[in-house]
């Protein structure tokens, strides 16, 4: 069967194929490696916030908390129960999709900000938890170490040599993306952006908003959570960090960059703020004042991220012909 | 349990939810002018706790100057942050829902700059005034009567300040209709700034009174923030008299599973609150909005 590929499938396989093809180049230099799989994990994390904060328009801050969740559970697993990291993985997965419907049951009856508040409490409470957790078995303070890596066959991965690591790193980099363009895509996609454009249009056309609503706080819960125990396995540690500001600031900052609700966007914004978090690293603590400015200034310049820059340029071009206009004030009739 | 246990654990419920209720105050004050939920409210108060301590230690003021002036410059700190983010958003169609992104963006900037500037060390400023009153089984120091009196005070004001001055006023006519109040020559733009500066020398204001009791670190003001948070859907958007409520129990929840079941359950217990109010009343006890 030939099927017409379209614009941005063939950008999407045609940087697949370089991506796949780069350790061939670069296999020898270890730092830059360990960068690209970072970039592989966050950008997969910032594109499926994407999908529920920029395309459904639910502000949903607890996209770091799944993604801890998600490492606990495989690292508490494989170390407690011997469990395979693979199984490990996946039941990081369906931790982070089954809590990710329990905070969604409340957010039903809430909208704006209440919903950001509630999930971002959550995000906060996170890390308490897992320090007070150790009966159970997440370490406390200290959090785990030693948690088994991968492995395929006969054959155990291990931090010296990141080759297999950065391949399966990017299969599931490019399987999570696939499946995220796909449900953006898909009816499921329509539905909620119908939702967020006009609810009661939608809801009167007969879209279901708690279905729908349900739906994407899962999949934006599974994909982070899935990750997340990835993540665990390549570094072999977890400790309650994992849910610190640091981690949810370096999502969030992504996502503004690359721009919400603009498919490859968040994902493109992962690549530059892995590096520069990288080359920050000298500035230690200063780092995320450097984050947080690019996420306010981002915001107030380009509010729709990278992929605006040739819009504004446009606007820019248009504004030295008129005169610069005072915006009217808009109507305070929400809520 | 003995008495003198359940009244002094009453008592610090009382000053907690009296701090509480500040920062509900800022924050409630901002979504009702703005209709713009402000993240950074928690990062008003390290800041100001930041600016109280450094004139404090530092420069080794006494305790007049360093309220006066850590209470300025959050009035300041306040009008700035308004002109700085909120108004350059202004100008795009969807602009509040850009602003809860950049009020969450500026105050994790604000806070990684205090971790960065400071470090994450808990500090500590000695009570305004020393000594302490007793009576039979109750003590209270003056330290805390301060912060009862003082919140007593402030709330008496604010409410003066919005009834009974032109510009409280007219803050409340842009709370109403912006458009409207607009068109009767309300200058909305001061309006909003006035509201943020507000709400900043409210956190002020708590900080104050608050760090002499509880220690001072970077993280501290998302924890106060959760809890005026949680205030303010427990009690009701709009409504002071539900916020009091909700502040006092609240508090009291807060203090006693502290006592019993260990620090590390105060924010859970609040989280608890939340959730529970929002599955069976989200309106909160007595909302308006």
């Amino acid at each position: 069967m030939v099927t017409k590929l379209s614009k941005k499938s063939i950008f999407f396989l045609v940087s697949l194929l370089i991506l796949s093809l780069l350790p061939i180049a670069i296999h020898d230099n270890r730092h830059l490696m360990h960068l690209l799989i970072l970039c592989f994990i966050w950008g997969v994390v910032a594109a499926s916030w994407d999908l529920i904060l920029g395309y459904a328009r639910i502000f949903s801050f607890g996209q770091i908390g799944f993604f801890g969740l998600g490492g606990y559970t495989s690292a508490m697993l494989t170390l407690q129960l011997g469990v395979s990291p693979w199984l490990g993985i996946l039941a990081g997965g369906g931790v982070a999709l089954a809590t990710g419907l329990l905070i969604a049951l409340p957010c039903l009856r809430l909208r704006g900000m209440y919903v950001g508040m509630a999930t971002f409490a959550v995000h906060l409470v996170l890390p308490l938890l897992a320090r007070a957790g150790r009966p159970i078995g997440t370490g406390g303070s200290w959090g785990l170490h030693s948690i088994a890596p991968l492995y395929v066959g006969g054959y155990t991965f291990s931090s010296l040599e990141l080759v297999p690591w950065y391949y399966v790193a990017l299969g599931m980099f490019a399987l999570f993306l696939f499946v995220i363009y796909k449900v953006i895509n898909s009816t499921i996609g329509l539905a909620f952006m119908a939702l967020r454009d006009s609810e009661p249009l939608a809801k009167n056309l007969g879209i279901n908003e708690y279905k729908f609503t349900l739906i994407v706080f899962a999949i934006s819960a599974f994909i982070p959570g899935i990750m997340g125990a990835f993540y665990v396995h390549y570094m072999g540690v977890v400790g309650p960090e994992i849910f610190s500001l640091a981690n949810f600031l370096l999502a969030f900052v992504m996502l503004m960059l690359g721009g919400t609700a603009v498919f490859p966007g968040a994902v493109i914004g992962a690549f530059p703020i892995i590096f520069l978090n990288d080359a920050l690293f000298p500035l230690l603590g200063f780092r995320l004042v450097v984050l947080g400015a690019i996420v306010v200034g981002v915001m107030i310049g380009l509010p729709r991220g990278l992929m605006e820059i040739p819009e504004a340029i446009n606007r820019l071009m248009a504004r030295r012909t008129s005169k610069k206009m005072t915006p009217l004030p808009e109507t305070n009739q929400e809520e | 349990m003995t008495f003198s246990l359940a009244a002094s654990l009453l008592l610090t419920a009382t000053i907690l939810g009296a701090i509480y209720l500040l920062m509900a105050l800022g924050l409630t004050l901002v979504y009702g002018v703005t209709r713009v939920f402000n993240f950074a409210q928690g990062s008003f108060y390290v800041w100001a706790g930041y600016i109280a301590l450094v004139l404090y230690k530092s420069f080794q003021l006494d305790w007049g100057l360093v309220i006066a002036i850590t209470l300025g410059s959050m009035f300041g700190i306040g009008l700035l942050y308004e002109r700085a983010i909120i108004y350059p958003l202004r100008r795009f169609a969807e602009w509040r829902w850009t602003a809860i992104i950049v009020t969450l963006g500026a105050a994790l900037f604000l806070d990684s700059l205090a971790t960065g500037l400071f470090g994450v060390k808990a500090r500590l400023l000695p009570r305004i005034f020393e000594g302490v009153f007793e009576y039979g089984a109750i003590s209270l120091t003056h330290h805390d009567l301060v912060i009862l009196l003082t919140a007593v005070a402030v709330m008496i004001i604010i409410n003066l300040f919005l009834g009974r001055t032109r510009t409280g006023m007219a803050m409340r006519g842009v709370a109403q209709d912006e458009i409207g109040a607009n068109i009767v020559g309300i200058p909305i733009n001061r309006m909003y700034g006035y509201s943020f500066a507000i709400a900043a020398l409210l956190a002020g204001v708590s900080a104050v009174l608050l760090i002499p009791r509880l220690p001072l670190f970077p993280a501290m003001g998302w924890v106060i923030f959760v809890k005026a948070f949680v205030v303010l859907i427990f009690g009701g958007m709009g409504s002071i008299k539900g916020a009091v409520i909700a502040a006092f129990i609240l508090a009291i929840m807060e203090v006693f599973a502290t006592s019993f079941l260990g620090a590390v359950w105060s924010l859970p217990v609040c989280l608890i609150v939340l959730v529970i109010v929002l599955v069976f009343r989200p309106k909160g006890l007595f909302g308006v909005w």
